[in-house]
C-alpha cells in the first residue's frame, strides 16, 4: 500500500541506492531540456527574485476561459484570473480563488493584485501545489466549500498519522455541524487550534497541508463562520439547513411551474391562486427558485430570518391586470 | 567521526551516529512518549506523539524523535511548548477515538486532559502498526495489514476479517502482534483460541511425516524416546534436570549441522527475549526454562538479517508448530524459510503471563536475585542464586496463566525435529524424543560425540498423560478436536 515515510534524509543526499537522487515531478523535468538548450541564465531571467522560470495552473470555477495557462512566475492573480480567464461569468462578483488543489488556501478579492510565486502564496497561507486554481463567485459559501475540501481529503488521507486522520475527522463533524446550524462558540477557535497542529506535526505534505482550506477561509472569512454559528445565517445562500425558499406574493402569477417542477410536492396553489411553499415538506432543492420566470422572480431564498407567514385564504385568489407584470392581488 | 555532539533539552551530549533523538535522550534518561514505537520493528512515525523541537541554522521545526537521525550540533527540545500544544491536540483526538484505551487515559491523566472537545467513538485500536510490522519485519508472514485509508483505515487480521481475505489462514498464531500490541486489541488469548483451534494440524503432520496421527499417538508421530543428560557440568548446574536442549545445540552449532541457533534467554528482570546464539557461550545464558510467554519466532528474522544460513530454534509447541506450518507450506512466507534446518521443540502445557513476575518481585523475591525456575509436582520452584529454594503452589499463581494455551492440543512439540522436556525421566535428566531423521541424527551425533549420554525410556505413562489432559483441555475450551 502506498503510504508516505518519514524522510529526514533528503532523497537529493540519500536515495536511490543509497546514492544522491534526483526525484522531480514532471512539470520540472520539461523544463531541464529548455535549460540545457538555452542556458540558465535565460531561465533565471523569467520569474520572481525566489521563483525563477514559469508555472502551469489549471484554471477552473467560476471564470469565463477554462483550461490550462502557462504564465511567468510573479503574473498577479488578476493577470490570471481576469486577462487570460476572461473575469467571472453572468457579471457575477469574484470572491476567491484557491491556488495549489484541495489542499490549498482560499485567497480573498484584496490579494488579487498579488505576484503569484511560491514565497507570496505562502504569506497568504496558500500553496503553489498541484497547480489547481479555482475562481469562486459570490454564490459561493465559504463555510461549505472549506467542509467540501475536507470531505475530500478525509478520503485521500492516507490514514497513517494521527493528526492528518483523527484531525481531518475531527474538523469534518465541526464544519458539517456549522453548516447544518449546530455550530456553537468556540468551534472556530477549535478548528484553529487543530488545524494548526495538523500542519505542524502531520507526516507528509498532504496533512500539512490539509488544514490550508479551513485555517485560510477562517482568516479571511471569518465573518462567514460567524454568521453560520450566531445567527444561523448562510450569507451566500448555499447551506441547505440554513435557508428556506419562499414565494413572495407580490409577484407571484400563480403560473404552476414551480409547483409542477417541484419534486416534493412541497407546492400548493392551483390556476390563479398564489402559490404557497409548505415548509415542513421543502427539501430545498432550489429547483422552484430556478424555474420561476425572471419576469417574476417569485421565489426568494432567504437565511437567518424567519419565514414570512402565508398569506390568509380569502386573499390568495389573483386578479389578473393583464398590464401588470408581476402577480397583483 | 563515528559521533555527534548535539543538545537535548539543554543537555550537551555526544552519541553514535546513526541514532535516533528518541534512543539518544533515552541513552540520557529523557523520557519521551510513544504509542508506534517498538524497538523490535522500524519506526514508522505514525502517532507523532514522540514529537520534539529541533533547532538547526536557527530555524525551529517540530519533528518526529523516533526516526530523525541525531545531526552534529543538533539543539533539541522535548518539553518546548510547541511540542507539549502538539502531543496534547494528538492525545486529545485519540481519547475521542478511544476513550476506553489505558494508555490513552494515563497520557490524557499525564498531560493534564479532562475530557476531549471531539466527538466521542469507542475503538480499541489506534492504528499505531505495530502488528503489521512485527507480522511483516520479523514474523515473515504479513497476516495483518491495514485496509481502506483515510478516515476508514482499519486493520484486517486474524482476528479481524473484514474483507473475508481469511488471513488467519496465512497467520502462525506467533503471538507476535499480541504481544507489541499497546491497547490490548489484539488479546494474546483470543489470537491463540482462534488460531490453536484452527491450525490445520494433519496437513502439516501429513507434509512433514508422511501421514497423520492416529487419535490414539497422544505425542504425535515420533521414532523413539529416550531418558538423556549432558556430560557438561556447568549445564546441568543452571539447567533444568538434564541440561539435553542446551548441549544438544551446542553439539549442532559445533558439528556444523547449525550455525546459529535462536533461543530465549531471560535479562534480569526474567522478560524473555530471543538470542542468536553462535557459541557454547552463549547457548550457556538461555539455559534454564523461562515460563511466561514470548514470540521467540520473531528470533529468526535476526539470525537470518545476520547472514546466518542454517538455523537452529528452540521453542514450545506452538512456536515449532508455526515455524512447521511455513517450511512445509508453499505460501509466499518472506521468513527465509530455506534457512530454518532444525526445529527443537519443548514439552509445554501452558505459559504465564509478564505479570507473573511482578508477582514473584513483589511477594517472594527480587528477580535479581533469581537464578532458576523450575516446575515440580504442584509447585513452582523458585531458586535463589545463593541456593534458596521458595516453592509457590501452582494454585496461588492460576491468575497468571496464559489461558490462551488451553486452546493447544500439543503438549509434546509434536511437529519439531526433537522434542524435550523434563517430564517422564528421573530427576536429573531430560526426555527426549525424536521425531525425524534431522532429530535422530543430532542426539546420535551428540551421544557419540560426548556431549550427552541417553537410555531408551520405556515408561512413557506420565508422558501420555499429560499430552492427553491438554487434548481434553482443548476439547473443552474450543469444542473441537484437531482439525
Amino acid at each position: 500500500m502506498g503510504e508516505p515515510r518519514p524522510k529526514y534524509i533528503h532523497t537529493s543526499e540519500s536515495g536511490v541506492w543509497d546514492k544522491p537522487s534526483d526525484l522531480n515531478n514532471v512539470e520540472t523535468w520539461a523544463n531541464v531540456p529548455l535549460i540545457i538548450d538555452k542556458g540558465s541564465d535565460w531561465f533565471t531571467s523569467i520569474g520572481t527574485e525566489g521563483s525563477k522560470g514559469t508555472k502551469i495552473f489549471s484554471l477552473v470555477g467560476k471564470v469565463n476561459n477554462t483550461g490550462l495557462v502557462e504564465v511567468p512566475m510573479g503574473t498577479t492573480l488578476k493577470e490570471i484570473i481576469y486577462d487570460i480567464g476572461g473575469g467571472i461569468p453572468e457579471g457575477k462578483k469574484f470572491k476567491a480563488v484557491q491556488t495549489g488543489g484541495p489542499s490549498g488556501g482560499c485567497i480573498p478579492e484584496e490579494y488579487l493584485d498579488t505576484p503569484v510565486d511560491f514565497d507570496e502564496l505562502a504569506k497568504l497561507g496558500s500553496i503553489m501545489g498541484s497547480g489547481g486554481m479555482i475562481v469562486m463567485d459570490e454564490d459561493t459559501c465559504m463555510v461549505d466549500i472549506s467542509r467540501y475540501f475536507v470531505d475530500f481529503l478525509c478520503d485521500e488521507s492516507c490514514g497513517k498519522c494521527v493528526p492528518c486522520r483523527e484531525g481531518l475527522k475531527g474538523v469534518r463533524k465541526i464544519l458539517n455541524d456549522i453548516v447544518a446550524g449546530r455550530g456553537k462558540e468556540g468551534d472556530i477557535e477549535l478548528l484553529e487550534e487543530i488545524g494548526d497542529v495538523m500542519s505542524e506535526a502531520s507526516l507528509c505534505a498532504l496533512g500539512k497541508t490539509a488544514a490550508n482550506p479551513i485555517l485560510s477561509t477562517i482568516r479571511y472569512f471569518r465573518d462567514e463562520y460567524e454568521a453560520h454559528i450566531e445567527e444561523k445565517r448562510c450569507p451566500a445562500l448555499v447551506c441547505k439547513d440554513l435557508i428556506s425558499y419562499y414565494i413572495d406574493p407580490e409577484r407571484c402569477n400563480a403560473c404552476r411551474l414551480c409547483l409542477k417542477n417541484c419534486p416534493a410536492d412541497a407546492i400548493d396553489g392551483e390556476k390563479k391562486l398564489i402559490h404557497i411553499i409548505d415548509q415542513s415538506k421543502c427539501v430545498k432543492c432550489g429547483t422552484c427558485f430556478d424555474v420561476c420566470p425572471p419576469k417574476f422572480s417569485a421565489v426568494k431564498k432567504i437565511s437567518g430570518e424567519p419565514v414570512p407567514p402565508p398569506i390568509p385564504e380569502e386573499k390568495r385568489v389573483l386578479v389578473k391586470d393583464k398590464k401588470s407584470k408581476g402577480g397583483q392581488k | 567521526m563515528n559521533e555527534v555532539t548535539l543538545e537535548i533539552d539543554g543537555r550537551k551530549i555526544k552519541v553514535e551516529k546513526g541514532l535516533t533523538i528518541l534512543e539518544a535522550a533515552k541513552g540520557i534518561g529523557i523520557d519521551i512518549p510513544t504509542l508506534c514505537y517498538h524497538p523490535l520493528v522500524s519506526p514508522s512515525g505514525a502517532c507523532r506523539l514522540c514529537s520534539v523541537e529541533v533547532e538547526r541554522r536557527g530555524r525551529k521545526n517540530i519533528v518526529t524523535s523516533c526516526v530523525y537521525p541525531v545531526e552534529e550540533g543538533l539543539v533539541v527540545n522535548t518539553k518546548s511548548p510547541e511540542v507539549i500544544k502538539v502531543r496534547k491536540m494528538i492525545i486529545e483526538l485519540l481519547m475521542a477515538r478511544s476513550p476506553n484505551v489505558k494508555i490513552i487515559q494515563d497520557l490524557a491523566q499525564e498531560y493534564g486532559i479532562k475530557e476531549t472537545r471531539f466527538e466521542l467513538e469507542d475503538e480499541t485500536c489506534i492504528l499505531c502498526g505495530l502488528c503489521t510490522r512485527i507480522c511483516e519485519e520479523r514474523v515473515g508472514v504479513s497476516a495483518i495489514n491495514f485496509i481502506n485509508r483515510g478516515v476508514n483505515r482499519m486493520i484486517e487480521g486474524p482476528l479481524e476479517d473484514h474483507l473475508g481475505t481469511n488471513l488467519s489462514d496465512m497467520c502462525i498464531g506467533c503471538g507476535a502482534c499480541a504481544y507489541v500490541c499497546p491497547t490490548g486489541t489484539i488479546g494474546l488469548e483470543d489470537l491463540y483460541k482462534k488460531i490453536r483451534s484452527s491450525f490445520p494440524f494433519g496437513t502439516v503432520e501429513e507434509r512433514t511425516f508422511g501421514r497423520r496421527s492416529g487419535e490414539d499417538e497422544v505425542l504425535g508421530i515420533y521414532k523413539n524416546c529416550y531418558a538423556v543428560r549432558s556430560k557438561k557440568e556447568d549445564i546441568l548446574e543452571r539447567a533444568q534436570d538434564g541440561g539435553a536442549v542446551t548441549s544438544l545445540l551446542a553439539y549442532a552449532l559445533e558439528s556444523g549441522m547449525i550455525d546459529a541457533a535462536v533461543i530465549t534467554v531471560a535479562d534480569n528482570s526474567w522478560e524473555p527475549t530471543t538470542k542468536v546464539a553462535t557459541s557454547y557461550d552463549d547457548l550457556k545464558e538461555g539455559a534454564g526454562t523461562k515460563y511466561t510467554f514470548y514470540p521467540s519466532g520473531i528470533g529468526i528474522s535476526e539470525a537470518v538479517n545476520k547472514g546466518y544460513e542454517d538455523i537452529g530454534f528452540v521453542g514450545t509447541p506452538c512456536q515449532t508448530e508455526g515455524l512447521r506450518k511455513i517450511l512445509t507450506s508453499n505460501q509466499p512466507y518472506s521468513i527465509g524459510k530455506e534457512k530454518i534446518k532444525l526445529l527443537v521443540g519443548l514439552f509445554c502445557l501452558d505459559t504465564f503471563k509478564q505479570e507473573l513476575m511482578g508477582f514473584i518481585n513483589d511477594k517472594i523475591t527480587r528477580l535479581g536475585e533469581v537464578g532458576k525456575l523450575d516446575i515440580k509436582g504442584r509447585d513452582l520452584n523458585i531458586y535463589e542464586k545463593n541456593g534458596e529454594m521458595h516453592a509457590v503452589p501452582l494454585s496461588d499463581i492460576e491468575g497468571y496463566v496464559n489461558k490462551g494455551c488451553f486452546a493447544c492440543t500439543d503438549f509434546s512439540s509434536e511437529l519439531a525435529d526433537i522434542s524435550i522436556g523434563s517430564v517422564g525421566s528421573d530427576m536429573g535428566w531430560s526426555t527426549v524424543i525424536t521425531r525425524t531423521d534431522r532429530g535422530v541424527a543430532l542426539l546420535e551425533g551428540a551421544i557419540n560425540d560426548g556431549y550427552v549420554e541417553a537410555k531408551e525410556l520405556k515408561d512413557l505413562k506420565l508422558l501420555i498423560r499429560l499430552a492427553k489432559i491438554k487434548r481434553k483441555r482443548a476439547k473443552k475450551e474450543t469444542g473441537t478436536t484437531r482439525p
